[in-house]
């Protein structure tokens, strides 16, 4: 997030619920709160009504607005908790075992690496690469997923996605290091799939 | 001697961050003469990145749906018109 805090006129007009003001914020926001909405793991029929619930509380709750983050990461963070309260993904710890995990066999028993993993830019310089990420990313759990939006893309802060999701730092640390691994697995498969049609 | 295992789970998990000056420094000198993890630690970084692009993308007007845009956006104005009521009612 460019800024970290919102314009002191902003919150101003947010907390006196400036109808003019709201519904700019509200359209002006739409097309990235679908996308978060998405991003959680909601189909997009559903992405609206969620939406829509959270721009609703957002208009209920504007008086308590302090502006100590940005209002588009306010919204973004209820369209999260919507998600989380709709859904109630579970709130299941994550372990930090790595068993059955891909990651694992890439090190030897000294903590070397075995497999060393391949050059990013074999895949993510391919013309291919947002439409393997899609892939790879609708293949994570959502928990993890989410984990991984509201880190790498929404850029927030760890107590923020902390608070969302009901955890900790050192579990959202696990949640984020598989979402990253298994991005990576997944990207690097198909990154050797993809140049050996190019052989071909 | 940090071992390559313990230093792609410290920036993987976000650790590192939150560790010591000690730590942070023998991460970070281990990447320098590792390519090997120099290779995980760019891969997520650009992972993140072209994360960050396909997301600004989207939705596609092809994904977006004005209709229900529409309305999304009347039960909002809906909303504010009944805040500006109860905010505008004396109070008693």
């Amino acid at each position: 997030m460019g800024k970290t805090r919102e314009l002191p006129e902003v919150v101003a007009a947010i907390n006196r619920r400036d109808p003019a003001a709201l519904e700019r914020i509200a359209r002006t926001h739409l097309p990235a709160l679908l996308r978060c909405a998405r991003a959680a793991g909601t189909s997009d029929a559903d992405a609206y009504d969620v939406v829509q619930d959270a721009l609703l509380v957002f208009v209920r709750r504007a008086a308590d607005f302090d502006g100590r983050v940005p209002v588009a990461q306010w919204l973004i963070g209820i369209v999260y908790r919507t998600v989380q309260a709709r859904r109630r993904v579970s709130a299941r710890e994550e372990t930090p075992s790595h068993a059955s995990d891909p990651f694992d066999e890439r090190f030897d028993g000294e903590g070397m690496w075995s497999r060393p993993p391949q050059s990013p830019e074999s895949y993510t310089a391919s013309a291919q690469a947002m439409t393997w990420l899609n892939d790879c990313l609708d293949k994570l759990s959502d928990r993890r997923r989410l984990a991984f939006v509201m880190r790498e893309v929404d850029q927030m802060e760890t107590n923020e996605i902390c608070n969302i999701l009901g955890t900790t730092a050192n579990t959202l640390g696990v949640l984020l290091f598989r979402a990253r691994n298994a991005l990576r697995e997944c990207l690097e498969s198909k990154g050797i799939r993809g140049s050996s049609d190019v052989e071909m | 001697m940090l071992r390559c295992r313990q230093v792609v789970e410290l920036v993987g998990t976000d650790a590192v961050s939150r560790a010591s000056v000690g730590v942070r420094l023998q991460v970070r000198t281990h990447l320098l003469m590792c390519r090997h993890c120099g290779a995980y630690v760019r891969s997520i970084r650009q992972i993140a990145a072209t994360a960050r692009r396909l997301m600004s993308e989207a939705p596609t007007s092809a994904t977006r749906d004005a209709a229900r845009e529409d309305v999304l956006l009347q039960a909002i104005r809906r909303a504010i018109d009944i805040a500006g009521e109860t905010r505008d009612a004396p109070s008693p």
